[in-house]
């Protein structure tokens, strides 16, 4: 019996969110067949990006032992600052400032949390409100509307190009692959890598073994503030606007991505490509509850209840290890 | 011309003074041993060489140089690797990414795993182990741990090695390994400082012994100018046996018996008994299942087989609760972290096992909670301010004796103890070895989890010796003796006195 | 009193202390409203909401957990109630014959007292219902408290939608004059000068205290704060008292999402986004620690005057809405670091001490 589930949980882990993907496409399809499309497929994939690329930094910080709850805001006060600056600055200038905005934020939670010795996940949670308060405070609550007709450049992130026939949003997909292979380099191949790794495996041995425990953590937060602004930059780009109130809640999605992708909420151990699988596959849930007519209130619920059973799948592992000891 | 010297080290923890005024004055290419018992400063003294903690005052040379360490970088970089008694490694990486983990190989940020898997080959293999550098430490039992932290110090280098207690979890072959490696550095011209406290390791190995006791700078001695029990007197200072006589307790009824006990992979067949009365220890190296099988006893662990009895009634003991009802008391080795609870006072401390015994209507009696705070107080002279006082600032021996009061307010007959005096001065060691002996005339059954084999030695009625999760040994008072007690703990013998009752 | 002395820790009540400053600096110094009673009374009707879910919220974090869900829940639990009115009055508005009319001119139609009383208690349940999802999410799955209750955040907010169609509903509809006044009176009634709900508060308060004072329940959950280890060792209930300190804080919320409808009179699913901040900020402003292992029900009590006083107070003295989100995130982290800075202060007095030890050791002998 034992020995069974021990290899059910190790095929879990290696394909268990390929097998919910699998599910979840055959599920809408019957639902509503529209989804299959090669058009609408192909939009899904490019869409991942916007919750692919902070799940990516969210991997980091939850295999650090840390977490993030401020990534919503981040996004939120992002658009403000692109759409804001794009006008007065240009794309290259605005795009550099946002992500340079993204990373303070970070830094800021990373400061919080070796300086002030918070747990992060309170720590990010309070500076949460920090910077959806700046935000609010910098546009004075109003949107910041880009004109489309004086900023056609504004578009660039969400391009839609024709390829063989079907339009893609080729630049959102290309930083998806390229953010997601950088991640993985990253991850697996550099010392940052195995730094975050150890220093969620146990991080008094981390210290200990002479790794700077506090830069290591503030650089994973300031890694996943910069995907924050990243995904900021699509959505900006997409609404021609920024707004404070942007991504109330988006943090849900991202953390959703990173436990569903199978990273291990103990810390010391993440899963790129699972991530990039489970935002696929959220983007996808999304893009069939709205074919379906469902509004957005619904389809957070939707992957509320997502959250909480890939969280009783991750608790119920461990208690069938627990269970063996 | 000493190689490395500290002078004059100073080291305050909140509510106490850890070390003060330690001079260690090593020279190069020596094995010099640092001995003192539990709470004498030893791994202190360690941590701040190693820059793990600050010291508070003195100042540290090494070469004639003075130098400031202030960081585990910065003691690494002036020639200091340490092997710490905690295993520090992380289990989530590999067993290469553990060893060179603050020198990985790599230009640019990048990690060459070809290369580190490499070095990390050629080390295994210049010690002969059997591990792969991709193993993952997770996967590997407790002495390779301890084999890979080995490992991680020499990879530095060094030029001095500091090795705390590495022999804990070793087991023979192991330690001779050990042995041959720190001959080897010592032919290399490395200098090693090595604690421990097994007095035999250090004749063995030493060339001069520094002995620390209470955080105080004792004296140090070439190995020639000692014998063991020189060099006992200079650890205890006031001889033990004079604060505390040991005294034979008649023996009473059988209180617990164990048969059969077992779990796989962890222990097996563990048969013994306690009657009333005796005090009898377990003895056994870091890892070999003795924390693993008082635990099941007391339903803190599942066992796959055997039996419990309790008074003669074999009893089904799934959790503490259940122990607590059948007489079990239960005081763990971790005071700090699993023993005490921290932020509560003193007197919400010691009724917690029996909160529903004393409660009226569901509402806990303060009355009767100061009544048995007093009793306990009277019986075993504890020392605090008053009863709302957070037990976090009570000294050492007064927080143990109110987890040991929490034991026996529940009205137990058996008490389990691990590791009773770690981490407490020697006064409150005495009282405490005192108070487990009247207990035993009293008609406890006690059994003492203890490393220190001198403890065993003088509170002991009778032994038992575990070797990877069997009973190897269960020697009586009179026969005992540390080399009888190490070669069981090490598989290296069996030993049943004639006439103990296993 | 002496015995009183000997008890209470006078120490420990800083945030006490602070807000009686707070209010006499706000008193001596004129600031604009603060020396008008009505002012007092709207801090006390805004505190009673967090100081209810406060005494649960203090329970929880004691025991080391933590409820992000609890502002949801109060807005999905508040839908419940109106829809639940609703669902017992006799027929649907629009299908009304005869429609009365009260003097004030609002429309009203049949609900027994029978629904109100239903209404109350389905809804209280569904509170307890709530907390002991969260619980046993807690205990029985491992799930960390702080990730488990972010997903039933999206959840019930999203019930919250569902059950209310999305649509904003008042109460005043349903009922007759009399049941009218009792809602009137549930939400902005004055009792002895004091919100109704202010009472309500201080009930909770002197249950939760005795709770956590004089019951085995608080002090399990003390204990499992301090140390899950040594608690197991202790023979406590630790998955039981996990839930049941949920659940608990379910039906607080409850009875603050009832009193919190009644106060405002309607009700829609958007309501309450972020409460959970305010009680957070509270209890640990009471000096509870997100560490576990204490807590204190009269200073979460005394920090949710404060926090109210705050919030009262910003907008009177011309700080508008949006820096005020800045600043209350400021309090959150310097509630979450006071507890380290203290222990910095304090291990370094420490060490201050025993160097004067030393040195006066060290001239006595030569």
């Amino acid at each position: 019996m034992s020995r069974r589930a021990d290899l059910f949980w190790r095929y879990w882990e290696k394909f268990g969110i390929l097998a919910i993907l699998v599910v979840a496409l055959v599920v809408f399809a019957i639902l509503t067949p529209s989804i299959l499309t090669i058009g609408n497929l192909l939009n899904v994939m490019a869409r991942s990006a916007i919750v692919g690329i902070p799940a990516l930094g969210m991997t980091f910080a939850i295999c650090s032992g840390g977490f993030d709850l401020s990534v919503g805001s981040i996004v939120g006060l992002s658009t403000c600052v692109w759409a804001s600056a794009l006008p007065a600055v240009g794309l290259i200038p605005a795009t550099l400032l946002t992500l340079a905005v993204g990373a303070v934020c970070g830094l800021l939670n990373g400061l919080a949390i070796t300086k002030l010795k918070i747990v992060t996940f309170v720590a990010t949670l309070s500076m949460s409100m920090v910077f959806r308060g700046v935000a609010l405070v910098y546009t004075d609550g109003a949107k910041q509307m880009i004109n489309r007709s004086e900023h056609p450049e504004a578009k660039f992130f969400s391009q839609s190009v024709n390829v063989f026939g079907q339009p893609v949003q080729l630049t959102q997909m290309l930083m998806l692959v390229a953010v997601f292979a950088a991640g993985y380099l990253l991850y697996r191949y550099t010392r940052f890598g195995v730094y975050t790794r150890s220093v969620g495996s146990h991080e008094v041995s981390a210290r200990t073994s002479g790794i700077r425990v506090d830069r290591t953590l503030i650089l994973v937060f300031v890694l996943t503030g910069a995907t924050a602004a990243m995904s900021a930059l699509i959505t900006a780009s997409q609404l021609m606007q920024g707004a404070a109130t942007l991504g109330v809640g988006f943090e849900l999605e991202v953390i959703t991505a990173t436990i569903l992708g199978g990273t291990s909420l103990a810390g010391g151990r993440g899963n790129i490509w699972g991530s990039l699988m489970a935002a696929v596959m959220l983007t996808l849930t999304r893009n069939g509850l709205n074919l379906l007519g469902l509004s957005d209130e619904y389809q957070r619920l939707a992957i509320g209840v997502i959250l909480l059973l890939a969280l009783a799948i991750s608790g119920i592992q461990e208690l069938t290890k627990e269970a063996r000891q | 011309m000493a190689w490395i010297e500290a002078r004059k080290i100073c080291k305050i923890f909140p509510g106490v003074r850890a070390l003060s005024d330690v001079t260690l004055s090593v020279e190069k290419g020596e094995v010099h041993a640092v001995v003192g018992e539990n709470g004498a400063g030893k791994s202190t003294l360690m941590k701040i060489l190693g820059g793990l903690y600050s010291m508070d005052s003195g100042r540290i040379l090494i070469d004639g140089k003075e130098c400031e360490i202030k960081s585990i970088a910065d003691s690494l970089r002036h020639g200091i690797s340490v092997i710490y008694q905690e295993l520090n490694l992380m289990p989530a990486l590999t067993v290469a990414e553990n060893i060179y983990i603050s020198g990985l190989p790599g230009k640019m940020g990048c990690v060459n795993y070809r290369e580190l898997n490499r070095r990390t080959q050629t080390l295994i293999d210049s010690l002969g182990l059997h591990i792969r550098p991709t193993d993952y430490v997770s996967a590997l039992s407790v002495s390779q741990r301890q084999m890979v932290e080995i490992l991680k110090a020499l990879s530095h280098n060094s030029e001095i090695i500091i090795m705390d207690e590495p022999t804990a979890a070793l087991n023979n072959q192991e330690v001779e390994t050990l042995y041959g490696i720190i001959r080897r550095l010592r032919a290399d011209g490395k200098t090693i400082i090595y604690i421990s406290h097994r007095l035999r390791e250090v004749f063995d190995l030493s060339d001069r012994v520094t002995v620390l006791r209470d955080g105080e700078y004792i004296g140090t001695r070439a190995i020639g100018e000692l014998d063991e029990r020189k060099l006992v007197e200079m650890m205890v200072g006031r001889d033990i046996s004079q604060l505390y006589q040991y005294a034979v307790h008649p023996l009473g009824d059988m209180l617990l018996e164990i048969k059969g006990l077992s779990k796989e992979g962890v222990f097996s067949d563990v048969s013994f008994t306690l009657r009333a009365g005796e005090v009898v220890g377990m003895a056994g190296l870091m890892g070999c299942g003795r924390e693993d099988i008082v635990k099941s006893i007391y339903g803190l662990l599942r066992h796959d087989a055997g039996s419990v009895a309790v008074n003669g009634e074999t009893v089904d003991i799934r959790r503490p609760t259940d122990a607590i009802k059948q007489g079990i008391g239960f005081v763990t080795e971790d005071r700090k972290d699993a023993g005490i609870f921290a932020l509560m006072t003193v007197r919400e401390n010691i009724t917690l096992n029996i909160l529903r015994v004393i409660s009226k209507f569901r509402l806990i009696s303060a009355a009767k909670e100061r009544e048995l705070l007093d009793t306990y107080t009277k019986r075993m002279n504890m020392r605090y301010a008053n009863e709302v006082q957070r037990i976090m600032n009570l000294s050492g021996g007064n927080q143990q004796k109110f987890v040991l009061a929490r034991a026996l307010a529940s009205g137990c007959k058996v008490l389990i103890l691990c590791e009773p005096t770690r981490g407490i001065d020697v006064g409150a060691k005495a009282e405490i070895y005192q108070l487990l002996s009247s207990l035993s005339e009293q008609g406890y059954a006690i059994l003492v989890i203890s490393s220190e084999l001198p403890e065993i030695m003088s509170i002991c009625y009778r032994t038992l010796v575990i070797f990877q999760g069997r009973v190897t040994g269960n020697i009586l008072r009179d026969e005992m003796d540390e080399n009888l007690i190490m070669r069981c703990a090490t598989g290296g013998a069996t030993h049943f006195s004639e006439g103990a009752m296993l | 009193m002496r015995s009183l002395v000997k008890k209470v820790d006078f120490r420990e009540l800083g945030i006490f202390y602070a807000l009686i400053v707070l209010w006499l600096v706000l008193i001596v110094t004129g600031a604009p409203g603060f020396r008008q009673f009505s002012t007092y009374q709207s801090i006390l009707q805004k505190a009673s909401f967090m100081g209810i879910c406060g005494v649960g919220m203090t329970l929880c974090i004691a025991s080391k957990h933590f409820d992000q869900s609890i502002g949801s829940m109060s807005a999905f639990l508040g839908c419940t109630f109106v829809m639940l009115l609703r669902a017992f009055s006799d027929r649907p508005p629009q299908e009304q014959v005869g429609v009365t009319v009260r003097p004030d001119g609002v429309e009203y139609m049949g609900i027994t007292w029978t629904g109100i009383l239903a209404a109350f208690l389905i809804t209280l349940a569904l509170g307890v219902l709530c907390g002991l999802f969260n619980g046993v999410l807690v205990a029985k799955l491992r799930i960390p408290a702080f990730i488990a209750t972010l997903g039933t955040l999206y959840v019930l907010r999203g019930s919250a939608y569902l059950v209310t169609d999305s649509q904003p509903y008042v109460i005043n509809q349903q009922i007759t004059e009399k049941q009218y006044a009792l809602f009137k009176y549930l939400g902005t009634g004055v009792i002895l000068g004091l919100p109704f709900s202010f009472w309500v508060m201080i009930l909770c308060a002197v249950a939760g205290g005795i709770v956590l004072r004089k019951m085995k329940l608080g002090r399990d959950t003390l204990a499992i704060g301090n140390s899950v280890e040594a608690s197991r060792i202790s023979g406590v209930n630790i998955d039981k008292t996990k839930i049941l300190v949920f659940t608990l804080l379910g039906g607080f919320v409850g009875i603050a999402a009832i009193l919190n409808t009644c106060y405002l009179a309607s009700e829609n699913a958007g309501m309450l986004q972020g409460f959970e901040f305010d009680v957070i900020t509270t209890v640990v402003l009471g000096g509870t620690a997100l560490a576990g292992g204490k807590g204190n029900i009269f200073n979460s009590m005394s920090a949710a005057l404060f926090f109210a006083t705050l919030t009262v107070g910003m907008p009177l003295i011309g700080i508008g809405t949006y820096p005020q989100r800045i600043i209350q995130g400021a309090i959150l982290l310097f509630a979450f670091s006071i507890n380290e800075i203290r222990a910095q202060m304090e291990s370094r007095r420490v060490k201050a001490g025993a160097r004067r030890a030393a040195a006066l050791k060290s001239a006595t002998q030569p």
